[in-house]
């Protein structure tokens, strides 16, 4: 993948995460999105991607979730996107409103748990 | 054969008449000549050359044992026989000891006397003949020598096959070599001028696709006017041999009186050109002399193939070579940048490269090798290290570890050496990886002059090595060069003096605003006007340190210089003790700025995007330029991304023109902040 960001993909009580570490823009965004939209099970609540160790995310790292989480909502599968509270680029989130349209936990423990209690 | 003609000697008168008359009547075929003296017969001998002279041994005055010495030092070959008296054998014997041929005893008995002068004569033209064709084969043995030395030397242009050029001239002094002649040589150029002249097709050939050259160079001059170019045109597009024995010419502008032109036909039927020579003698291009003409033009035909085919050759290495450059250097707040690239001579080309390429993390890498060998092969192998080498990089591994990648590439036998550089900017330091390569040199603003010394072997020799990275600080505003040795290395000279003549120059021209002049000036001075015996790569980085006031950049619009604005803003606002939150904010600010011009500028070739920052009392402005169409931000994406600028900066303005788009932003810094805990 090109840019600054490295992808990592692993489950969880059958839940796909994919974590990116690094940065989202322009330049991976497109190939980002390949990749997440390729680990979308069938048989999945849904999926995470976990921002955690993301440094950097502009409108185009938001656009990408935005239709991410459109396409799930078609398959009745749900996004949970991890921002942790004390991240940087959750201003991003906060400056465009998008925290009130996706929602945001602070781990991928709270974020199963939720799952969890929707199943 | 003529007849052949025989003297008989002899004071006794009557024996002369019996002796010819016998002749006369057993060998009507020889012409008899009579001398009555020794002194007599030698006046004659002396112009005439008999087949064979017959004398008696008594004589008056000169006897005939001192006639034989006296023939032996004139015509040492001429058979002499003596007539001698009866019982005369000791001096018969003598006679032979002086040189006579055979001796015939009085009595003479006729049929030995003309069997022994038959034999005489059959022996002298035999000898005659042999000497004739000894002449003629020494005759023959030098113009041969001649010849093979005019045909050695088109033989020599085909190993060496420098050029076309070379080998046209080559061709044309090998002529004049064989046949004293003027001699011009044309070759059909393809259209596009390159040597793939399928022209043989093409019969009317225009003028301008023929390549001429003459020997004696100034002949052309006096040629033009027997129309040698309309001639080398019929003789190759026609395919046929031309020739004139005799030609009027007013003895003024030419003094060519014959002429032979050949077509030079490739080795594959295609007509290549044309030889054409000239001599100022009538009837000067026998038929014999053809199939040297014939000799020559294939050996040119050949060795244009070899010069076409080195050419293409040549061009497919240098397009290669050229390919695996970097198109463009990237552009680095702080970092200024020039490169070179110096093809060696035809046959010494391909190996050297050098790239550079911005890395995540606010980090340059910059890469100098050398792929020993040339042409293709070694081409082939640069490009997989290139790609390999950026590949490692660009996933983030140290020089270390992409060094060692490498090594355990290339493990052919194929030698290359190689410096992998990495400048991390913020920190001022220099990470690298020397494999076997000219160490590079560092010379800081104050004029300080250090190699980048240690470094491993190079890749592809011997057992296999652990790589070691070096670390050294870098001084803001220093310049680092690195160089392949085409630059350095000139034979027959330690290494030493080239790496001395270098650092003199850098010592002295170091300082140069512009690295590009810097380039220039190292290349005269250290090349010294001597001709490039290999290629030469430079790459040369100046690092200084950021402007507090301001930064400009003038990016490419595409993806890959959002990063680098990034970069550059985030290394200028530290400068500016600004906030890891007031650096986040307006960076991803002037990136959504960036990402609107990038997209503005979509299917326009070769669009800039210029991006200034300043700080004005506390109050950064970033003004974003493009060249594209106006567009008010469109889609729900953009719409964002201006959401963003606003959210993040102060003010946000946007004006557009037919000549593009403004994006201008301003914030202070450290401006107090009130940030509502959205819940989620």
């Amino acid at each position: 993948m090109r840019g600054g960001a490295q992808v990592r993909t692993y489950e969880q009580h059958g839940v796909p995460i994919v974590s990116v570490e690094g940065e989202i823009d322009l330049t991976n965004v497109e190939d980002l999105a390949a990749h997440v939209f390729a680990r979308v099970a069938d048989t999945s609540q849904g999926l995470i991607v976990d921002l955690s160790a993301t440094s950097y995310l502009d409108s185009a790292g938001l656009s990408l979730l935005l239709e991410l989480q459109e396409r799930l909502h078609l398959r009745q599968q749900m996004l949970r996107v991890i921002v942790p509270s004390s991240a940087i680029i959750r201003r991003v989130f906060e400056a465009t409103h998008i925290d009130t349209t996706i929602s945001l936990y602070r781990s991928v423990e709270e974020a199963l748990a939720h799952l969890n209690e929707m199943a | 054969m003529p007849a052949p003609e025989i003297l008989i000697v002899d004071d006794d008168r009557a024996l002369l008449d019996a002796l010819s008359e016998t002749l006369r009547l057993r060998m009507p075929d020889v012409a008899v000549d009579v001398a009555e003296s020794g002194p007599l017969a030698l006046d004659r001998i002396k112009v005439a050359d008999y087949d064979a002279i017959v004398a008696d041994i008594r004589m008056p005055g000169m006897d005939g044992l001192a006639l034989v010495g006296e023939i032996r030092v004139l015509r040492p070959d001429t058979p002499t026989l003596l007539i001698t008296g009866h019982g005369e054998h000791d001096l018969a014997i003598e006679a032979l000891r002086r040189g006579a041929y055979d001796y015939i005893l009085k009595p003479i008995d006729r049929e030995y006397f003309v069997a022994s002068l038959r034999r005489a004569i059959k022996m002298y033209q035999l000898k005659r003949q042999v000497e004739e064709q000894r002449q003629a084969l020494e005759r023959h043995a030098s113009e041969l020598a001649e010849q093979v030395g005019a045909l050695t030397e088109v033989a020599a242009a085909i190993h060496e096959a420098r050029g076309i050029k070379d080998v046209m001239q080559s061709v044309a002094r090998a002529g004049t070599r064989l046949t004293g002649g003027v001699v011009v040589v044309g070759v059909l150029r393809g259209e596009d001028g390159s040597g793939s002249a399928n022209s043989a097709e093409d019969r009317s050939a225009p003028p301008d696709r023929w390549e001429v050259v003459s020997s004696p160079p100034e002949a052309m001059a006096h040629l033009e006017y027997l129309g040698v170019p309309t001639l080398l045109d019929v003789t190759a597009t026609g395919r046929r041999m031309t020739r004139a024995d005799e030609i009027e010419t007013d003895g003024h502008t030419s003094s060519v009186a014959s002429y032979l032109a050949v077509p030079i036909i490739s080795p594959r039927g295609h007509a290549r050109g044309a030889i054409w020579l000239g001599h100022h003698e009538a009837h000067r291009f026998s038929p014999s002399l053809q199939p040297q003409i014939e000799a020559l033009a294939r050996q040119a035909a050949i060795a244009l193939e070899n010069a076409l085919h080195n050419e293409r050759q040549r061009g497919i290495v240098e397009t290669l070579q050229r390919s695996l450059l970097p198109e463009r250097l990237p552009s680095i707040p702080g970092v200024t940048l020039a490169a070179r690239y110096l093809p060696g001579p035809p046959d010494a080309i391909g190996g050297d490269w050098y790239d550079v390429f911005s890395l995540p993390g606010g980090r340059l890498g910059l890469v100098m090798g050398d792929v020993a060998g040339r042409g293709v092969g070694a081409g082939a192998v640069m490009g997989q290290l290139r790609n390999a080498l950026r590949a490692y990089a660009m996933e983030g591994h140290p020089p270390e570890a992409v060094a060692g990648h490498l090594r355990d590439l290339v493990n052919n036998g194929t030698m290359a050496t190689l410096i992998y550089l990495v400048f991390e900017l913020g920190a001022w330091t220099l990470r690298y990886v020397n494999l076997g390569h000219l160490p590079p040199a560092v010379l800081t603003p104050t004029g300080v002059f250090t190699w980048l010394e240690g470094g491993s072997p190079p890749l592809g020799v011997g057992p296999p090595f652990l790589v070691t990275e070096q670390t050294v600080a870098l001084v803001p505003g220093s310049i680092v060069f690195l160089y392949t040795d085409g630059l350095i290395e000139v034979r027959g000279e330690p290494l030493d003096e080239g790496m001395s003549r270098l650092k003199a120059t850098l010592a002295q021209h170091g300082a140069a605003a512009d690295l590009e002049q810097l380039i220039d000036e190292t290349l005269a001075r250290v090349l010294e006007g001597r001709l490039q015996e290999d290629d030469v790569a430079l790459l040369v980085m100046r690092a200084a340190a950021l402007d507090p006031a301001g930064l400009g950049l003038r990016l490419p619009a595409i993806p890959s210089s959002l990063p680098v604005l990034r970069d550059g803003l985030r290394r200028w606002l530290k400068v500016l003790s600004a906030t890891a939150d007031e650096t986040f904010e307006i960076t991803v600010a002037a990136g959504e700025a960036l990402t609107n011009a990038i997209e503005h500028a979509y299917g326009l070739r070769d669009a800039v995007v210029e991006i200034t920052a300043r700080s004005i009392d506390g109050q950064i402005e970033i003004v974003v330029r493009d060249q594209g169409r106006w567009r008010s931000p469109r889609g729900e994406s953009r719409r964002r991304g201006l959401k963003v600028m606003e959210h993040f900066m102060d003010a946000v303005y946007l004006s557009g023109g037919s000549d593009g788009t403004t994006v201008r932003m301003r914030r202070a810094l450290r401006r107090k902040d009130i940030r509502l805990e959205v819940p989620r």
